[in-house]
């Protein structure tokens, strides 16, 4: 059951990381010229960052958590 | 795979050159058909010393030995052709394109043109793991860790049954030439990326193509997924590197300023990632190292920060880390010592990678440096290349990082005793073109690569031409060239096969009923697996019985396979590695047959296949 459930969290934590990849990639185009020119990210890019870096933590903690409850 | 330079991006703004150059003035350059009669003249050379070779007729120094004199004058002549167009101004891309093709298929295409066969143990083993998934459209669980990675084999099952061909082999001997030539194209197009469409580039092209002897372009996920990574390398310093590989950051004061936009254009840049997702996904599902090197790769331009888009490392990692987790479950569970146990363990993975491969006779010992040598040279040259930029004001970090990236892989594991060769070969693009900057160098009289705005470093002129200058960079991709033809084909006494080889290995596929074993001596020297994968066991003695060559007759009995293969092949194995004599594989197979124990059923040429008689050991 647990293991039911981490494959299912990895599965939607994969698609949350494409979505929100596909929104930065948009959003850092438009934004580009702000970019560019001071080196600095707008807000809702900085969110965007924040929010894939918490993803992507918790997407690597599953998978850890995924091999470990398996293996033992 | 070269890419036309994207829209509104203007080429490296290179000053022209300020010292005339004697070799290449006009009186002094070659004529225009000289260069290609030149080349020409290489290619007949390889042609007619050409001839075929068997595994009965080499030694431990592998295939250079058996080469005649004529083939082997093929490859300094083609050399002395692609100097001397590289000395003209301007030089004909298409002429050193046409020369480049002929360089991929003498050295490239040596042994698939003068063997019988396809060669080396694993890509016979491929055939067959391909074989298995076109057959019961799957992979095979719990027989080998490849299968963990099935899309290289899925991709060969769908394209055999589309082809309505009943199995992988026909694409087996061919198979070198062709991915080492893709790779070229793919080393083509990043260094024109990095370094202008210049000599400097195409130095960076032939340095690669001369000094790849890790022989990982036989057909093997390996070798595909190895494009797959250039091609992303290509496409990433392209279009979202700022300002370019070899191009040093801006400064303001004593700090670096923000990096400036890559010049490419926005839905350019969004294409290019998608591409590369598309990449990545197909490198997790294929290949366990590649994927990671890659993010390692890309990580290193997100931390020198040159990468437009930061995330584009995590977007190659996740899609490798989530196969695993899911996809390669069958890989982890019950060996996950094999993914971490080394991790750390740097003194295994030089003992494993380097100093446990300095076994066997003089010749493969001769063999061993050479390809140590070419290791060391190539490393040297690139240091210097490093060197030369630096004195010239080229502070571009990223480049000597990642030549010396991929040699993180040795604190992490020993990859099998492999671990070395994977370094070099995925430091290989970088070096090279580092060697290339320095070779240019040489040659001198033009502004260095990456030389974009006027200042002290491209208004320095090159030193004068000189004949010695020239003759250097020959003799030294002479030297490259030919040794790694010594090193690819090193092997070949018992990589090699002969096609009486591999009927005898069909010859035991088509009498052994399901569950029988079939055997030979070692992994290494069989042309074993490419059929019935996962309905006969078929392995190799030395791996159950690792002292065979002590007394190969008890070993046998011990193991009683159910059909035994004895090949000139596995002959020569055992006289380069154990020092025994030649002939000790028949004189084996005349033991078994006289105690009774086998009797012979297929016999060509060396190539013998025994069976175990019935109410025998």
């Amino acid at each position: 059951m647990t293991e039911m459930f981490l494959v299912i969290l990895i599965l939607a934590l994969t698609g949350a990381f494409a979505v929100l990849m596909t929104v930065r990639a948009v959003v850092v185009e438009r934004g580009r010229a702000t970019l560019a020119a001071r080196g600095v990210r707008p807000p809702l890019l900085r969110r965007l960052d924040w929010t894939g870096v918490t993803v992507t933590l918790v997407l690597f903690a599953a998978v850890v958590v995924l091999i470990v409850t398996t293996v033992s | 795979m070269e890419l036309a330079p994207p829209r509104g991006r203007r080429e490296p703004e290179l000053l022209p050159p300020t010292t005339v150059v004697r070799a290449g003035s006009p009186r002094r350059r070659p004529r225009g058909l000289a260069v290609p009669a030149l080349a020409a003249g290489a290619a007949l050379l390889w042609l007619l010393g050409l001839h075929p070779v068997l595994p009965t007729e080499l030694g431990s120094l592998g295939l250079i030995a058996a080469l005649s004199p004529a083939t082997l004058l093929a490859y300094p002549v083609l050399l002395a052709a692609v100097v001397l167009e590289l000395l003209r101004r301007p030089f004909r891309p298409r002429v050193l394109a046409a020369m480049t093709a002929l360089g991929v298929v003498m050295v490239y295409g040596l042994q698939p043109a003068s063997e019988q066969t396809a060669r080396i143990t694993v890509s016979w083993l491929h055939t067959g793991f391909a074989g298995y998934i076109a057959d019961n459209g799957q992979a095979l669980q719990g027989f080998d860790a490849r299968f963990s990675w099935p899309g290289f084999f899925s991709l060969i099952a769908f394209l055999t049954k589309a082809a309505g061909q009943p199995d992988a082999s026909g694409l087996l001997q061919w198979a070198p030439m062709i991915l080492a030539g893709l790779a070229v194209l793919g080393m083509r197009a990043l260094a024109v990326t990095v370094l202008g469409d210049g000599r400097a580039a195409w130095l960076a092209t032939w340095v690669f193509l001369l000094s790849e002897w890790t022989e990982q372009d036989y057909f093997s996920p390996q070798a595909t997924t190895y494009i797959l990574m250039l091609a992303t390398l290509a496409l990433t310093a392209r279009y979202l590197v700022r300002p370019g590989l070899a191009v040093p950051l801006p400064f303001r004061g004593r700090s670096p300023r923000p990096p400036p936009m890559p010049r490419s254009l926005p839905r350019e840049r969004l294409a290019v990632q998608g591409l590369i997702v598309l990449f990545a996904l197909a490198l997790a599902v294929s290949h366990q190292l590649t994927s990671l090197l890659l993010f390692g790769l890309l990580l290193v331009l997100a931390l020198t920060r040159r990468l437009w888009s930061d995330w584009l490392p995590w977007l190659v990692l996740v899609p490798a880390l989530v196969w695993f987790a899911l996809g390669a479950k069958d890989f982890w569970w019950g060996q996950l010592h094999l993914v971490i146990g080394g991790l750390g363990k740097v003194g295994s993975s030089v003992d494993e990678g380097f100093t446990d491969r300095f076994v066997g006779d003089a010749g493969r010992t001769a063999i061993l440096v050479v390809r140590v040598g070419l290791t060391i040279a190539v490393g040297t040259l690139a240091a210097a290349g490093w060197w030369t930029r630096r004195r010239r004001g080229l502070r571009a970090a990223p480049l000597p990082l990642l030549a010396i990236a991929p040699l993180v892989l040795v604190v992490l594991q020993s990859y099998g005793g492999e671990v070395f060769v994977r370094c070099y070969l995925f430091a290989l693009p970088f070096a090279a073109i580092l060697v290339a900057s320095w070779l240019d160098s040489v040659l001198g009289t033009r502004p260095a690569p990456g030389a974009v705005r006027a200042g002290p470093a491209s208004v320095r002129t090159g030193p004068r031409l000189t004949r010695a200058r020239v003759v250097t960079v020959g003799v030294i991709l002479t030297l490259l060239g030919v040794g790694t033809v010594v090193a690819r084909g090193g092997n070949d006494a018992y990589t090699s096969f002969s096609r009486t080889d591999v009927a005898a290995v069909a010859e035991a596929y088509r009498l052994a009923r399901p569950g029988q074993t079939i055997s030979g001596i070692s992994t290494d020297a069989l042309p074993l697996g490419f059929s019935r994968i996962g309905v006969d066991p078929q392995s190799a003695l030395a791996v159950r019985c690792p002292s065979y060559f002590a007394d190969p007759r008890a070993c046998v009995l011990q193991e009683v396979p159910d059909y035994f293969l004895v090949t000139p092949s596995e002959d020569n194995y055992g006289r380069i590695y154990y020092g025994l004599p030649a002939g000790w594989t028949t004189a084996l197979a005349g033991d078994l047959v006289h105690d009774g124990k086998y009797r012979v059923v297929f016999d060509e040429n060396g190539s013998k296949l025994l069976t175990r008689v019935p109410g025998g050991p």
